[in-house]
């Protein structure tokens, strides 16, 4: 059996959680700056009011004048639903997750570690976010279960059997099964609105309607969802962040801070002797905003020169002044092989020694007691805008050539 | 993992100007020891970020105080505070 939990409505808890709102306020997610003007996710009391997820701004507004319009929260929302995913690994549970506030796994191999099932759901809710109103469905088939949580109480796990599947299925929408929009519109023009009159076709329809591609569908909808879970490696996660003193919205300030941070994480990776398989970029912006973006590395690196190339040029999307910069990464990549030079070059050599001499004199004074300047911005009329301290790195990007 | 974060390298700290009658000081404390200003080598307005909630609007001082040393303060002028730049004792010489 495969056990599904859902949280409705995730992204939207988190922004009421982040703005300190009351859950049954009449809110909705405002869209991006840089994304059509449509609301997001709404309340339950801003749905009753008319409000529904994807109208316009103006419409929403005008259907509900007070509604508040809460600025979504990408960065929070992924630490949230890493945090669940997080928990239901320390149950034992190897974690399928396309969707921030859902997950499901494979409870066979947890029964015997857990006593049951009963054992094992009590203990699925007590991970669930306090008030997140979490649900939990179980079936023998992934897409089963996700319709059983979604569709479950918040106090009582939803159970479908495997002779239970076909009715529970047949009244549920057929938007539900995984689709594209056109095949959907065309069910949806001949009258096929549900998923019991999907599976209620046909092979030869069901292929004349969905294609040799998207076939599986048809499958899902008459309960043949046999394809095996694929459980992510949980991450071993590094994170480095750096705070700035006051708003900043210059990008050549933001880059120096992204150069750090990176050689920061490609030094500590190489330490633990791993490689970065991707990064996650996190701004925090002015106005309890956020910023993020994930990068997946091609190859598993430590190279800074090539992390920087990944990185910098996403900077320039960053929508605000910001108050914080992190970068996440994720460390379970293999060692690198290190490819040795037969000649040592003097560049080398002093690198080495101006190395040393740093190591030195942080062993006796503490990191602070060598820093290097940076201009910041050179232009400013500002004195203490002008230049920057950060931690002097011997690393061969700050050592001059000759 | 560690948390870094970018010093600034000029800190101005407050202090205390006396000003002649034309608003040009006319004496530094220092460290606690009064300069008096022997010239004024420049002065000048800067107003930055007029676009947020806390805009930044500064008079400006290059200043040679006694015994022949360069300074650098600047007045608040939302606040009239007087600020100078580097560590005092420092500026002190």
């Amino acid at each position: 059996m495969i056990i599904a939990v859902a949280l409705p409505r995730f992204s939207l808890h988190i922004a009421l959680l982040t703005h300190r709102v009351p859950v049954d306020a009449l809110a909705a997610l405002a869209p991006r700056p840089d994304a059509p003007q449509h609301v997001g996710v709404c309340t339950p009391h801003a749905a009753a009011r008319g409000v529904r997820a994807g109208l316009r701004v103006a419409e929403a507004i005008a259907r509900c004048p007070e509604l508040l319009l809460l600025p979504p929260d990408p960065d929070a929302t992924a630490a949230a639903h890493e945090r669940l995913l997080s928990r239901l690994e320390h149950l034992g549970a190897a974690v399928v997750s396309d969707t921030p506030g859902e997950a499901c796994f494979a409870a066979d191999g947890l029964l015997r570690l857990h006593g049951g099932y009963e054992v094992l759901i009590r203990r699925v809710h007590a991970v669930l976010p306090v008030g997140a109103m979490g649900r939990i469905g179980v079936a023998p088939t992934r897409f089963v279960a996700q319709q059983a949580a979604h569709h479950a109480p918040t106090q009582l796990p939803c159970i479908v059997t495997r002779d239970e599947m076909a009715a529970f299925l047949a009244p549920l929408s057929m938007h539900a099964l995984p689709i594209s929009a056109p095949r959907a519109q065309g069910f949806w023009d001949v009258g096929i609105r549900t998923i019991g009159a999907v599976a209620a076709l046909t092979r030869g329809a069901a292929l004349e309607h969905l294609g040799r591609n998207e076939l599986r569908a048809w499958h899902i909808a008459r309960g043949e969802d046999d394809e095996p879970l694929l459980p992510r490696t949980p991450p071993q996660p590094l994170r480095v962040h750096v705070r700035f003193d006051e708003p900043v919205d210059t990008l050549a300030t933001i880059e120096i801070a992204a150069r750090i941070l990176l050689e920061e994480l490609a030094r500590t990776a190489r330490t633990r002797g791993t490689s970065l398989r991707g990064l996650i970029l996190r701004a925090r912006l002015i106005g309890h905003s956020s910023w993020t973006r994930e990068i997946a590395l091609r190859d598993a690196t430590t190279d800074v020169a090539r992390l920087t190339l990944a990185t910098l040029p996403l900077l320039t999307h960053i929508p605000a002044p910001i108050e914080e910069l992190a970068i996440d990464a994720d460390a379970s990549g293999g060692q690198i092989a290190q490819q040795l030079s037969l000649a040592s070059l003097a560049r080398d050599e002093r690198a080495r020694r101006t190395h040393e001499a740093v190591a030195h004199i942080r062993a006796a004074m503490g990191d602070g007691a060598v820093m290097r300047a940076i201009p910041l911005e050179t232009w400013s009329d500002l004195p203490e805008r002008q230049w920057a301290l950060i931690p002097y790195s011997s690393s061969p990007s700050h050592i001059p050539r000759e | 993992m560690g948390t870094h974060s970018l010093q600034q390298l000029t800190i101005p700290h407050p202090t205390r100007v006396i000003c002649a009658p034309n608003g040009v000081p006319h004496a530094v404390d220092i460290a606690g020891r009064r300069r008096t200003v022997v010239a004024v080598r420049d002065q000048w307005i800067a107003q930055d970020r007029w676009w947020t909630d806390d805009p930044i609007e500064r008079h400006f001082y290059e200043l040679i105080v006694d015994p022949g040393r360069v300074v650098f303060v600047f007045c608040e002028l939302r606040s009239s505070e007087w600020f100078l730049y580097g560590h005092p004792r420092a500026a002190a010489g």
